[in-house]
């Protein structure tokens, strides 16, 4: 009986602290640090200063931006929904990276398809060229040869003569 | 003596070199044509002094909307502004007076449209300096794309009829800056 009465009072105290406790848990707000905002900052750039990633931009409408982003964070938000609301508020230009839909495509399929293009034509030309250079035609001795073995003829006997009068 | 079959083989090769450098040079036509249009596409439309307006919509802090093709009969004096920027500071004062002498007569309107900001601190200066002319966000920066803003402050003077009649890049020194700028709408 006392066994049962002392369970009772402990499942009582564990279930109030559950009941109290919890809701106070659930309001604190999220510990923040500086690195998790300058991790989510560092992907993001200051549209007014040009190519400048925003953890390391010192205007104040980065030090203003990055205080949003903490203030996000400290509201729940995942990184992905940070990024995405810049990008509605302020537009394209604030990501490293153009997104990839429309014409944007270009910029990622264009590079590539150029370099492969290239690469294709190289090979095709180095190819063309072996089979061109195993292609060339051995020359038969014609009267041309003829006449540079008569010149050599004529050459040598001139330098012998040389010989002999020298 | 050079073997036929080797000419027959190098001109087959030529035409289809040929063959190669049109379609090449077709295609490479083709792809600097879509980039052109996609770079003129995204580039927006043409702003210039004496044409019509690139036309927009601002949805201002208290939720009001403002289409500028509905706003025909009316000069509108956009400008664009941030809380960062130090210079709209004394500039959004003076607008506010000249606001103050024309809003009774209903024929002019003020539009501010706040440049890459954040919202609290642009709510704190539009409470700070009394501002009563509507301001909203340029979601998107599509408003600054479409007129090719580059910094703050910079004003645009929008006539009756639609047609850009002025530009101010900087500041207005003074409340007499901003009414002939203002007058330029009549001209």
């Amino acid at each position: 009986m006392k066994k049962n009465l002392w369970f009772s009072a402990l499942f009582i105290t564990l279930f109030m602290l559950f009941y109290l406790v919890s809701p106070v848990a659930a309001d604190d707000p999220v510990l923040v640090s500086d690195d998790d905002v300058n991790e989510i900052a560092e992907q993001l750039y200051c549209p007014v200063c040009e190519n400048v990633p925003l953890d390391v931009c010192p205007t104040k409408a980065c030090i203003d931006w990055r205080t949003v982003i903490r203030e996000m964070l400290e509201e729940g938000k995942q990184n992905d929904e940070i990024i995405a609301h810049f990008s509605s508020q302020y537009g394209w230009s604030v990501l490293p990276m153009p997104p990839r839909v429309g014409l944007n495509w270009l910029i990622y399929i264009l590079p590539p398809a150029i370099i492969m293009a290239g690469g294709v034509l190289l090979i095709t030309l180095i190819r063309k060229g072996k089979t061109q250079s195993d292609q060339i035609p051995v020359e038969t001795p014609s009267h041309d040869s003829k006449n540079l073995e008569d010149y050599l003829a004529i050459i040598d006997q001139d330098l012998k003569d040389k010989e002999n009068n020298g | 003596m050079v073997d036929p079959s080797v000419e027959k083989t190098g001109s087959r090769v030529s035409r289809g070199s040929i063959v190669w450098f049109v379609l090449s040079g077709v295609l490479i036509l083709g792809l600097m044509l879509m980039i052109g249009v996609w770079m003129k596409k995204s580039d927006g439309a043409t702003l210039e002094i004496g044409k019509t307006a690139p036309d927009f919509s601002l949805t201002s802090f208290a939720g009001d909307t403002y289409t500028l093709s509905e706003l025909r009969g009316k000069v509108v004096l956009v400008n664009m502004w941030a809380s960062w920027c130090f210079t709209c500071d004394e500039e959004s004062n003076m607008l506010q007076e000249v606001w103050e002498e024309v809003e009774p007569t209903g024929e002019v309107l003020i539009l501010g449209v706040d440049y890459v900001d954040t919202e609290k601190p642009a709510l704190e200066f539009i409470l700070s300096h009394g501002l009563t002319y509507p301001n909203g966000p340029d979601l998107g920066s599509n408003i600054s794309k479409l007129y090719k803003v580059s910094g703050v402050p910079e004003t645009f003077l929008i006539d009756q009829n639609g047609i850009l009649k002025a530009i101010q890049i900087g500041p207005f020194t003074s409340s007499e800056d901003v009414r002939s700028f203002l007058a330029q709408a009549g001209e």
